[in-house]
């Protein structure tokens, strides 16, 4: 199994999914297709640290891979899912920037990450490749906040730049001591559903999910 | 102890949102911030001795963090009893329900449990985990008017903060990292540990940490120029609760900054963090410059009043030094009670007035004459004039300028007080005097209130003069810390 592994470099076409997914996001229009490129998203990155823990054989990644599945992969998707179908928009259509041209720029961006992180200070231990990765994800997880007009689809972004953030602390630690881990995917949970409220009474209030029309406080 | 200590808030919150009774949730709460007090006036003074650890080295407690938990506890007091007034009238008035002051008082609570708790981690992700707590928490409040406004405010603090912190959980890896390439073997995140070790971390890995920190708990800390959330959460929140904000959160992320440059300075020498520091610290005094002189919302001219403060307490420690770094711990203080005794009077006058435009509010002094002149002494103090207690720290700072032969920050710190002083006086000038522009029917102060802002008011002044030694044996004790002298 070990050898079938690393043999087909499944680590390596795993975190070249998570990117791709992450990317994936800037082509997409309606919120549901947003939410299930993020819940896959989430899976990729679960299977990935359950894939590393098998090669290293250390058991509290596999803990820390089953609370990514059930928080990232299971809890916030429902979540986000009920938000999108209360709201009744179905579509973030008119990105600031159109679609094919952001597409091109999130490549621009991971060639610029990749350029600049490849004679880093950092040694990865099982891929030279999931550092760059990650961090490319979080840049693209933030171009995808600053470009999105809805509100949800700026909550998808944060938890992309999450997961590319949870994606770098496992590529340079291994992760963090497990109950670390807990009170920060803890944090991110609330933090989300938090989010969730703000984006309802967004709607509520400014009758719009549209952040363009956020704008009475200046100066 | 510590565990009763942090208990003490929780409990409090639950029972303010278990109960149904306006006066015996208020109640609850002063008592809650009573006992808070009492339990933490023995803790502070241990800690003062000798350093303390908790639950196996998670939590602890220095002379540092003696010190900021005792200006949390105190702003956490007169926030509590100030709130009981305050959130009364607005009960009163009926601009808040029975069940949004159970869901204040309880958030409130959870928000000072959140604060106790950054300022006894001694783990760095633990810290972490309590400033995100503080952002998620406080982000409910800054909302709790639930009107276009304020739920915008809320909105734009939780995403900017939140993506901000993202950055310093990234530095608390890279610092994690550099620790295990550092021992060899498993990393550590106990900040005393990473102290001990950090002539051993690879400086340039620690660099780049501290910037990732220092854009992550700067944007809490609300030092420009990633501070546009702060004018906004600080306007829309309560006024206790702006309070809060301005007192006491934005000092605990900035301690999150100082703890990490304390490790850096002994992996890569004090001048790095100390230059970013300045840099950032002369940058926000100047940046607040420029929209105090042209503010027109009272609320929002406090909030840069704290940029602008946060500013000169960086410029203070980046200045480093003991003169520079003491007077920067002094300055921590000093606002804190400030801009508490700010908020509050402008929190009297916004209840008579019912605007927070400055131009809609004139003769405060004739209808509140002790908010009134109790408004005008803190305005004349956070703009540094002598004999309150700003005046004496930033004089402190300006020494540990003129000492170190820093000639630029100097002028610069002299240029921005100046322009700043003039546009404190055209603003609270304008607003205490002249003829009052609403109704002149006495209400009459409230009694309390004016107690509460009297007795703050005189150790505002005391504080100018003096130092009590209970004070200074806090101030030497952070200062070991901080130079690990």
């Amino acid at each position: 199994m070990k050898n079938w592994i690393q043999a087909f470099s499944v680590i390596d076409f795993i975190s070249v999914g998570i990117l791709l997914t992450a990317v994936s996001m800037n082509a997409l229009k309606r919120l549901e297709s947003c939410v299930k490129v993020y819940t896959l998203n989430s899976w990729l990155l679960a299977s990935l640290i359950a894939i590393v823990s098998f090669m290293i054989g250390e058991a509290h990644l596999y803990v820390a891979a089953a609370l990514t599945l059930t928080t990232k992969g299971v809890l916030l998707p429902v979540f986000l899912k009920r938000i999108v179908r209360q709201m009744k928009v179905t579509r973030d259509d008119e990105p600031y920037i159109n679609n094919a041209l952001s597409l091109t720029i999130s490549g621009v961006l991971v060639a610029v990450v990749y350029v600049s992180l490849g004679e880093g200070i950092f040694v990865s231990g099982f891929s030279r490749n999931v550092l760059q990765i990650s961090i490319a994800v979080i840049v693209i997880g933030l171009f995808t906040m600053i470009t999105r007009r809805k509100a949800i689809t700026q909550v998808i972004g944060l938890l992309f730049m999450e997961n590319g953030l949870f994606l770098a602390g496992f590529s340079l630690t291994f992760g963090m001591p497990l109950i670390i881990e807990l009170g920060v995917l803890f944090d991110m949970l609330m933090g989300v559903i938090i989010l969730g409220i703000f984006v309802v009474q967004i709607k509520r209030s400014f009758l719009s999910t549209d952040l363009d029309k956020l704008t009475t406080l200046r100066g | 102890m510590i565990g009763v200590l942090l208990l003490i808030p929780v409990v409090t919150a639950l029972l303010c949102s278990f109960f149904r009774n306006r006066k015996t949730i208020e109640v609850i709460n002063v008592i809650g911030v009573i006992a808070l007090t009492a339990v933490s006036v023995p803790q502070i003074t241990g800690a003062l001795s000798a350093q303390e650890y908790f639950m196996g080295g998670v939590l602890f407690m220095d002379a540092l963090s003696a010190y900021i938990m005792a200006i949390v506890v105190f702003i956490a007091l007169v926030a509590a009893i100030y709130s009981v007034d305050y959130m009364g009238q607005e009960y009163k008035e009926g601009a808040v329900t029975l069940k949004g002051l159970r869901y204040y008082y309880a958030l409130f609570h959870l928000f000072i449990f959140t604060m106790l708790l950054v300022s006894v981690s001694n783990n760095l992700a633990v810290f972490w985990i309590a400033i995100e707590g503080t952002t998620l928490v406080s982000a409910l409040l800054v909302g709790f008017y639930k009107n276009r406004q304020s739920i915008e405010a809320a909105w734009k603090y939780i995403i900017l903060c939140t993506v901000g912190i993202t950055f310093a959980l990234l530095g608390i890896f890279i610092t994690y990292y550099a620790s295990a390439g550092a021992t060899g073997g498993k990393g550590t995140l106990n900040w005393t540990e990473l102290r001990e070790m950090s002539h051993r971390l690879n400086p340039s890995t620690m660099k780049l940490a501290f910037i990732l920190i220092l854009i992550g708990y700067g944007t809490k800390a609300g030092l420009a120029p990633v501070h546009n959330w702060l004018p906004d959460a600080h306007s829309q929140a309560p006024t206790p609760i702006s309070a809060l904000l301005s007192s006491i959160l934005l000092k605990c992320a900035f301690i999150g900054i100082v703890r990490f440059a304390i490790i850096l300075n002994g992996s890569a020498g004090s001048s790095y963090a100390g230059n970013l520091l300045l840099i950032f610290g002369l940058l926000s005094m100047g940046i607040a410059t420029a929209f105090i002189l042209l503010q027109n919302n009272y609320k929002r001219l406090l909030a840069y009043h704290s940029i602008e403060h946060i500013g000169i307490i960086a410029t203070g420690m980046g200045l480093g030094g003991p003169l520079g770094i003491y007077g920067s711990l002094l300055h921590i203080l000093n606002h804190a009670i400030v801009k508490a005794l700010l908020f509050f009077t402008t929190g009297q006058v916004r209840l008579r007035y019912f605007s927070t435009k400055i131009d809609k509010v004139r003769g405060v002094i004739t209808l509140l004459p002790v908010s009134g002149a109790v408004m005008l002494l803190a305005a004349l103090a956070i703009a540094g004039t002598p004999p309150f207690n700003i005046f004496l720290s930033e004089f402190i700072i300006l020494k540990a300028a003129a000492e170190g032969g820093s000639w630029v920050t100097f002028t610069l710190f002299l240029v921005f007080a100046t322009i700043i002083f003039g546009g404190v006086l055209h603003h609270f000038g304008g607003m205490a005097f002249g003829e009052p522009n609403v109704s002149h029917e006495m209400k009459g102060e409230r009694k309390l209130v004016s107690i509460l802002i009297v007795v703050m008011a005189t150790g505002m002044l005391l504080l100018g003069v003096y130092v009590p030694s209970f004070l200074e044996l806090m101030l030497s004790g952070s200062l070991k810390v901080i130079t690990g002298g």
